[in-house]
């Protein structure tokens, strides 16, 4: 997970499915506080895999057009072999999903193959 | 001016609606003021009836919210190439019903669409882990193994 500029700040933009969950931070005003909030959402969420924190001038979010969520796949080659629509409207687990079984298996890890259901 | 621009949109409005051919919607610029231009004494104008002036009048609105309408999209697309923190500042001031005027999610998509396409080399990058532990060079992981990269904040 890439961690990336705030969506929803309660200071810019906030909705009300924020406050309902209680998901209510302003914009951070440096790496620090983004950095915190970034660790509530990994610790709240539960999220496993790996998570970095995207520089506070943004270089990486501008390099993959990542805001607001946003979904990659890349190849054992270095190429972009999936790229999700930008979210909310086009962030979907399941094409990514689709394509990982696309890739030759030779290409991928047992923790990258989707689990069968 | 503004009359003729009108005018103009109004055409288009009637064509779209059906009633291009009611006889009180101008045709076009030019075959408007060939009529005026033509027109002598013995010459005698048709009087619009009430239910052809309020299509006129109908036709106007219709033409004037559809010029609003075009400036609106025109707005929230400039909005969305901004950066996203401009963007988001210009969204906090719009209501939701916004995304019900404006063909929000196909313009959405093609305004992020981005550089990077299927096939391009990934760009490289180097950031530090959440839990500060180390830094995680892009192009190190993305050597033994295809990388899925979710991009995403909290709120």
């Amino acid at each position: 997970m890439v961690y990336i500029t705030e969506a929803h700040p309660s200071d810019v933009w906030q909705m009300e499915s924020n406050v309902k969950e209680k998901v209510v931070f302003a914009t951070p005003k440096n790496e620090e506080e983004r950095a915190f909030i970034a660790g509530a959402c990994v610790r709240k969420l539960g999220i496993k895999f790996p998570a970095v924190l995207d520089e506070f001038g943004n270089s990486t979010e501008k390099a993959y057009t990542g805001w607001p969520d946003r979904i990659y796949l890349i190849d054992q080659n270095g190429h972009v072999a999936y790229k999700s629509r930008p979210g909310p409207f086009g962030f979907k687990a399941d094409e990514l999903g689709a394509n990982l079984a696309k890739l030759p298996k030779s290409h991928t890890s047992d923790k990258l193959q989707p689990k069968p259901e | 001016m503004v009359f003729r621009f009108l005018s103009s949109g109004a055409s288009l409005f009637a064509l779209l609606l059906g009633i291009a051919n009611s006889g009180y919607i101008p045709q076009s610029g030019s075959e408007r003021y060939r009529g005026e231009f033509m027109r002598t004494p013995s010459s005698i104008s048709p009087v619009p009836t009430k239910k052809a002036r309020w299509k006129k009048i109908a036709a106007g609105i219709l033409s004037a919210i559809f010029v609003l309408w075009i400036g609106l999209v025109a707005f929230i697309w400039r909005a969305m190439h901004k950066t996203p923190e401009d963007f988001a500042r210009v969204m906090s001031h719009m209501p939701w019903e916004i995304f019900l005027a404006v063909p929000f999610e196909t313009m959405w998509t093609r305004a992020r669409a981005g550089d990077l396409n299927i096939g391009d080399s990934a760009p490289d990058f180097s950031l530090l882990r959440l839990d500060k532990t180390a830094t995680i060079h892009f192009s190190e992981i993305n050597k033994t193994q295809p990388v899925v990269m979710v991009f995403g904040s909290y709120t």
